[in-house]
C-alpha cells in the first residue's frame, strides 16, 4: 500500500494537472467566442496550436476525471492523469503542427489567369433571384476574392 | 467593388452577409464553376474548396494584379489591398 503521505512528486503531478486543466479552460474560453467572430484577422491571429494542445489536455484530464469519480482518487491516479494529459498535448500540437505543414505547401500548379489576362465572366444567381454577371462591373475596378468558406 | 467567391451555400452567404454588415458582395459558387474556370479549386485533403486567391480587375476587365500563394495560409489583409490598388496606375480612371 501506498503512503498515506504524498510524495514529492505526485504533489508536483497534481499541481502540474491542475495548471494544464486551468490553461486549457482558458484557451477555451478564450477561443469559443473568436470561433464565432466574423472578424477574420482575429482568428488567424488565435494561438492555435497552444490552444490545440491545452484543449486536449483538458479533455483527456476531465473524462479521466469523470472515470475518477467512480473509483477512490489518490496522487497515483492524477499522476497518470498529468501523463495522458501531457501525451496528448504532445500529440496534440504535434499532430496539427504537422497537418498545418504538410497540407499548406501541397498546392499544385495552376492554371489560373494572370496578369493582363482577361477575367473570365461569369453570372450567378441567388435564391431571390439576384443576377450578379462579372461582366457587369465593367467600367469600375473590382476585388476579386476567392476565399475558402466555412467561416 | 468587392467581390467574394466561396463553395459556401448561399443560405451560409447570406447568413453572414447580414452579420458583417459591410459592402462586400459575396457569392456562392457550390458547384464550382467560377472556382473551376477560375483554375482555382484545391482538392487538398479531398476538400474540393477554392484556393485562397485575389485578383484586381480593372474597368476594362482585364486583370491588373493578383495574388496566389502557394502556402494557403498565406493571406491579405485589408492594408495589403489598399497597397496593391496603390501600386496599380489605371490609365485615367479612377478605382
Amino acid at each position: 500500500m501506498a503512503s498515506r503521505m504524498p510524495q514529492l512528486k505526485d504533489r508536483l503531478a497534481l499541481w502540474t494537472w491542475c495548471i494544464t486543466t486551468f490553461l486549457g479552460v482558458v484557451c477555451l474560453l478564450i477561443y469559443l467566442p473568436m470561433s464565432t467572430n466574423p472578424d477574420l484577422e482575429a482568428l488567424s491571429e488565435s494561438p492555435h496550436p497552444l490552444t490545440a494542445a491545452f484543449l486536449m489536455a483538458t479533455v483527456i484530464s476531465l473524462v479521466c476525471c469523470k472515470w475518477l469519480l467512480h473509483r477512490s482518487a489518490t496522487t497515483q491516479h492524477l499522476a497518470s492523469l498529468l501523463r495522458m494529459g501531457t501525451i496528448a498535448a504532445v500529440l496534440g500540437c504535434l499532430s496539427y503542427n504537422s497537418y498545418v505543414y504538410a497540407f499548406s505547401q501541397t498546392l499544385p500548379d495552376s492554371d489560373a489567369p494572370e496578369i493582363g489576362d482577361l477575367a473570365i465572366d461569369f453570372e450567378v444567381t441567388d435564391p431571390d433571384g439576384r443576377h450578379c454577371r462579372l461582366s457587369d462591373f465593367r467600367g469600375s475596378t473590382v476585388l476579386l476574392v476567392f476565399y475558402r468558406g466555412n467561416w | 467593388m468587392v467581390l467574394g467567391v466561396s463553395t459556401d451555400s448561399w443560405e451560409e452567404i447570406l447568413f453572414r452577409t447580414d452579420r458583417l454588415k459591410s459592402g462586400l458582395i459575396l457569392l456562392a459558387d457550390p458547384t464550382r464553376e467560377i472556382i473551376d474556370s477560375w483554375g482555382l479549386e484545391d482538392v487538398c485533403l479531398g476538400k474540393d474548396i477554392a484556393r485562397p486567391a485575389s485578383y484586381i480587375i480593372g474597368p476594362d476587365g482585364h486583370i491588373a494584379w493578383r495574388h496566389l500563394p502557394t502556402d494557403w495560409r498565406i493571406r491579405m489583409g485589408e492594408d495589403e489591398y489598399l497597397e496593391a490598388f496603390r501600386s496599380i496606375r489605371f490609365s485615367g480612371v479612377s478605382p
